[in-house]
Formats: structure tokens, sequence, C-alpha cells
């Protein structure tokens, strides 16, 4: 290597210790702040969904429930009047 | 109160939400942000996006900051990871750092135009980009951020010495890629 190159080289590796630093431009604070803002806009629209499907969820299992107990409810007075019936039909037998 | 405490102060109040203390640590650390940003990607609209990234990261995450280090440390730890995450992306994207560095070795034609201190520059942060990851980002902290020996050794979480040693054999891969490049301007 020529001595003006190796030169070069050395002066090159030298600038290492004062490179220019940069300025972040002007605008940039303003457009970190306007992203902050439009996050806090997607997170409350995605906890209002999760608001309506929390209550999709209970609308849903309250209206399974009624229909559950209600079901349960029509066995238990089928089951009752099951076992009535017999009784009755021994109350005919004094008759007999 | 010193400046380490003053972060910590202020970072408090933006995990409370506070707007003001948000712009305040922007102030304190905006710059030095951006700096290790456009020295890592060395394109000024990455560097602008990285930086945006990393404070949006601050302000929404700053709950999560646990203490253990100086909050410099680690706002400087959130920046080199969206750096690195961002010369991830890019490699996907386009070719290698390797080929943008040949790329700026044949506009470099007339050899006084070499001399001038921006070319050096651009010769310069080329060079870097051409370094191993390790030795890239304690190049960068030191001597793009200036920032001391021992919060880069916090920062990569190494010991003194072993970021002095990668200094050193960065220095000496530097001065290597650099008669690289000048042999290859000669041949031109």
């Amino acid at each position: 290597m020529e001595k003006a190159d190796q030169k070069w080289v050395e002066e090159t590796l030298a600038s290492l210790h004062n490179i220019p630093k940069a300025v972040a431009p002007d605008d940039l604070f303003e457009k970190i702040e306007s992203k902050i803002d439009a996050c806090k806009v997607r997170k409350l629209s995605s906890m209002q969904a999760l608001g309506w499907a929390v209550a999709a969820l209970l609308f849903l299992g309250l209206n399974f429930s009624v229909f559950y107990q209600s079901l349960t409810h029509l066995e238990d007075i089928a089951r009752s009047n099951s076992q009535s019936a017999p009784a009755f039909i021994s109350d005919f037998e004094i008759y007999d | 109160m010193n400046p380490l405490d003053q972060l910590g102060e202020i970072l408090k109040r933006v995990q409370k939400g506070d707007r003001e203390a948000f712009a305040q640590l922007y102030t304190s650390l905006g710059d030095r942000v951006y700096n290790i940003a456009l020295g890592y990607l060395q394109n000024p609209i990455e560097a602008e996006e990285v930086t945006q990234e990393v404070f949006v990261k601050i302000f929404r995450f700053a709950h999560n900051f646990s203490g253990d280090s100086s909050v410099a440390t680690w706002v400087y730890r959130i920046c080199i990871n969206a750096c690195k995450d961002n010369i991830e992306k890019r490699k996907r994207r386009i070719q290698p750092s390797r080929e943008v560095f040949e790329d700026e070795i044949t506009s470099f034609d007339d050899p006084s135009a070499l001399m001038e201190k921006k070319e050096r520059k651009q010769a310069l942060l080329s060079a870097i980009n051409l370094l191993a990851d390790k030795q890239r980002t304690a190049i960068i902290l030191s001597f793009v951020d200036d920032l001391p020996r021992k919060e880069v050794a916090e920062i990569m979480e190494f010991s003194l010495k072993a970021v002095e040693s990668l200094l050193q054999r960065g220095k000496a891969n530097l001065r290597k890629i650099l008669q690289k490049f000048e042999a290859t301007r000669r041949k031109k």
C-alpha cells in the first residue's frame, strides 16, 4: 500500500474520535406523540370490542341457564307426576 | 440531583402517563437514540422510524422498567434491539449491507472528494456497518454516541475488559476494511 493511501486510512480511522453528531428532526417528537395517541385509540376500541364480547357471552350464558333451568324444572314436574300417578290408582284399590 | 437520578424520577412520572415528563425524557435522550439508530442503519428515514418506535415503546412499557440498570441504559438497550430488528427486516427485504458498501465504493470516483470530511465519514460508517455485530455495537456506542466505556459495558452486559477488547478488535478490522476500500478505489 502506498504511503498516501496508508495516510488516508489512518486519518479516516482517526476521524472515528470526532464523528459529527446528528440532530433528530424537529417534528420527530410530534410524530411520536401522535403515534402514542393512535395506539391509545386502538387500545380503547379493542377494549370496547372486548366489552361487547363479554356482554354477548353473559347474555348467551343467562339465556342458556334459563333454558336449562326450565328444562330440568319440567323434568321434575314430569317425574313428580309419574310418581304420584300410582298413588291415585292405589287409592282406587280401596273400592275393589 | 445527578442526571441519572433525574431520569429515574422522570421515568416514574412517565409510568403514570405524564406527557410533560415524557417530553423531558425525549429532550434528554432523543438525539442520542437518533444517533445510535443512524450509526446502525445509516439511513435518516429508518433512523427516524426506529427513534419513534423506541419512544413509543418507552411510553407504553415504562412500567416494565425494573430499575436494575439506569434509565439511559434501558433506553439504549431498547434502541439497539430495535435497530437489530430493523436490520433483520431489511436483510429479508433487500440485499445485504456488504453490497451497499460495494456500491458506495464505485461512487467514489474523484480522489479529491475522498479527502472531504463528509465522504470520510461516509466511508467510516460504511466500514463500521461491515463489522461483526458485537464490535459494531461497541464502536457505535463508544464513538458515534460518545458513551463512556463503563456505560457501554453495562448496556452490552459485558465486562469492561471485554468491551475494550471488542473495541481494539473492531478498530483493527476497521483498518483492514478501509485498506481494502482504498485498494478497490486504486484499481479503478
